[in-house]
């Protein structure tokens, strides 16, 4: 019965590995991008959408230009670019907060090349708005909510393999570009811009920052608990920042599972980064992957008093401000 | 027709199975009934399915269907080709590691068979651990070899794995040295049978360069 078991799921994987890169390689091959290379999107590509759904209206005046933008790219748990994962929101609300100088987006969902939910538009929309709304319900069903976050693990994993991660990556780098337009980048001006990757998101950062270099953008990469592979976009990143717990072991996973970030392959873009010290490893504190004592959680305070949650903002704002990039709106309170 | 194709599918599948399971005598007594035919269906789909396992270069060269179906055909072809090379290397190196003159046309059927696990090769398909599971089925077939020569060479069990071993490497090492050298024989195949550019990831990413924003 065991051995049946673990039959079926490991069969269950290998046809989800299977279908997996399915959707990058459709996009590809449905020609959007006309040439094998990116470009700024127009304010109507940037406010379409894929597919049938209708395009939002261009506003009359997009918001102002900020002098520094952050990309917010969420974990494997989200399933929509509208909604992130509850326990996300309270963090990303006070970056927004206490960020001066820097606009904060969020609404990417960093594992979808058409930056198109789960929950929408899709053959089985209505299996993902199940499996969303099991999340938060409190029965037997809730572990099947899994599936979300193992369907955006295999497009973690597709962003990372070498074969497709040019194309997913250069996809979404594609998103974040019409992204910045409609929250009023100018491209002739080059702010610069941090994609702040937390967990799996990490690598979706690293692979888009290839494409987005090549738009001139100054981009970084904020790895916030990150599981990323030495991605060749790292090269092009001016600054990568890998925050972490002292006792989070998942993000210990990246190393294990991307071999290339082992310090045998010296020539590895993870490794040519530590070398050129555009590679920074900040040990934030006594905290978790997840759940209590998680980046994102409220509780149990730390030995100073902090929230969890407050000390990876203090963290992520500290680094942001020391680069340079953005100010902090809370210092003077705190005098 | 129909029950000699039945037939004939179920000693394809019953020889795939005993060469997955290493079994080189349970594979011999399928090839009894159709003798070439069997062989050379099990280099044919295991040529296929490592063309099925290399999606992403069909899929990144917007190759059309029937070019699909044709780049699908010609590597099942290109199979046969790599089996009837390991082979003549396999009789080559028998004859100069333990005498004796092996021919080729008791070799061939053995070969072939060895690519059975070749028939998993679309599993490299899969992200990640897709290029692992191509070294997998390439030692797989190099285990599956040895075995298929103890009674096609009629030697014992360390002479069969020194001359699979030796064939195995010098296939490995043409096969690098068309792949690697300016000579690019796969690629310029591939792209006369798919007609496209035979464009890869890291062309993609080239084509993006540093900096010039379009």
């Amino acid at each position: 019965m065991i051995g049946q078991i673990v039959a079926i799921i490991v069969a269950g994987l290998v046809i989800a590995g299977l279908i997996a890169p399915r959707e990058a390689l459709s996009w590809w091959r449905r020609g959007e991008m006309d040439e094998p290379t990116i470009r700024w999107p127009s304010l109507d590509e940037a406010f379409g959408h894929p597919g049938d759904q209708p395009d939002d209206a261009v506003p009359a005046a997009l918001p102002a230009e900020q002098g520094h933008y952050l990309v917010y790219l969420s974990g494997l748990g989200i399933s929509g670019p509208d909604e992130l994962p509850v326990v996300e929101i309270p963090l990303v609300e006070r970056l927004a907060e206490r960020i001066g100088r820097t606009r904060v987006i969020w609404q990417i969902y960093p594992y979808s090349v058409a930056n198109t939910a789960l929950t929408q538009g899709r053959r089985f929309s209505r299996v993902w708005q199940a499996l969303a709304r099991w999340k938060f319900e409190k029965n037997r069903l809730r572990a099947l909510a899994f599936g979300i976050n193992l369907r955006n693990a295999f497009q973690m994993f597709v962003s990372s393999d070498r074969r497709y991660g040019p194309v997913f990556n250069l996809a979404i780098a594609d998103q974040i570009a019409a992204a910045l337009i409609r929250n009023g980048y100018a491209p002739e001006h080059r702010r610069p811009v941090t994609l702040l990757g937390w967990s799996g998101g990490a690598q979706i950062a690293a692979g888009a920052a290839w494409y987005l270099a090549a738009l001139g953008i100054p981009v970084r990469v904020m790895s916030m608990a990150g599981i990323l592979s030495a991605d060749p976009g790292l090269d092009r990143a001016q600054q990568i920042w890998h925050l972490r717990g002292d006792t989070d072991k998942v993000q210990s996973l990246g190393v294990l599972f991307f071999a290339r970030r082992w310090p045998v392959f010296r020539d590895s873009p993870w490794n040519r980064a530590r070398r050129d010290g555009r590679l920074e490893i900040i040990r934030i504190g006594p905290l978790k992957h997840a759940g209590k004592g998680g980046y994102f959680s409220a509780a149990p305070l730390l030995p100073d008093g902090r929230e969890p949650r407050e000390a990876t903002v203090d963290q992520i704002v500290r680094v942001l401000v020391e680069a340079g990039l953005a100010t902090d709106r809370a210092a003077p309170e705190r005098g | 027709m129909g029950s000699w194709l039945g037939e004939y599918v179920n000693a394809l599948m019953g020889t795939v199975g005993c060469g997955l399971a290493v079994d080189s005598s349970c594979a011999a007594q399928h090839l009894a009934q159709f003798a070439w035919a069997v062989p050379v269906g099990v280099g044919v789909v295991a040529g296929i399915s490592l063309m099925v396992g290399q999606w992403a270069l069909l899929a990144i060269n917007r190759v059309g269907r029937w070019r699909t179906l044709l780049t699908l055909v010609a590597s099942g072809l290109g199979t046969l080709l790599a089996a009837a090379i390991e082979a003549a290397l396999v009789t080559g190196l028998g004859w100069l590691l333990l005498g004796g003159s092996p021919r080729i046309g008791a070799v061939l059927p053995s070969v072939l068979i060895a690519f059975a696990p070749y028939w998993l090769g679309f599993l490299v398909v899969l992200p990640y651990t897709g290029p692992g599971v191509a070294r997998i089925v390439k030692v797989w077939h190099l285990l599956l070899l040895w075995q298929l020569l103890r009674p096609a060479l009629g030697v014992g069990s360390t002479a069969a794995l020194a001359v699979a071993a030796a064939a195995w490497l010098a296939a490995e090492a043409i096969d690098v040295a068309i792949e690697r050298s300016p000579i690019r024989l796969r690629e310029r195949v591939f792209c006369l049978v798919s007609g496209s550019p035979g464009l890869t990831g890291r062309d993609l990413m080239a084509s993006a360069k540093m900096g010039e924003p379009r």
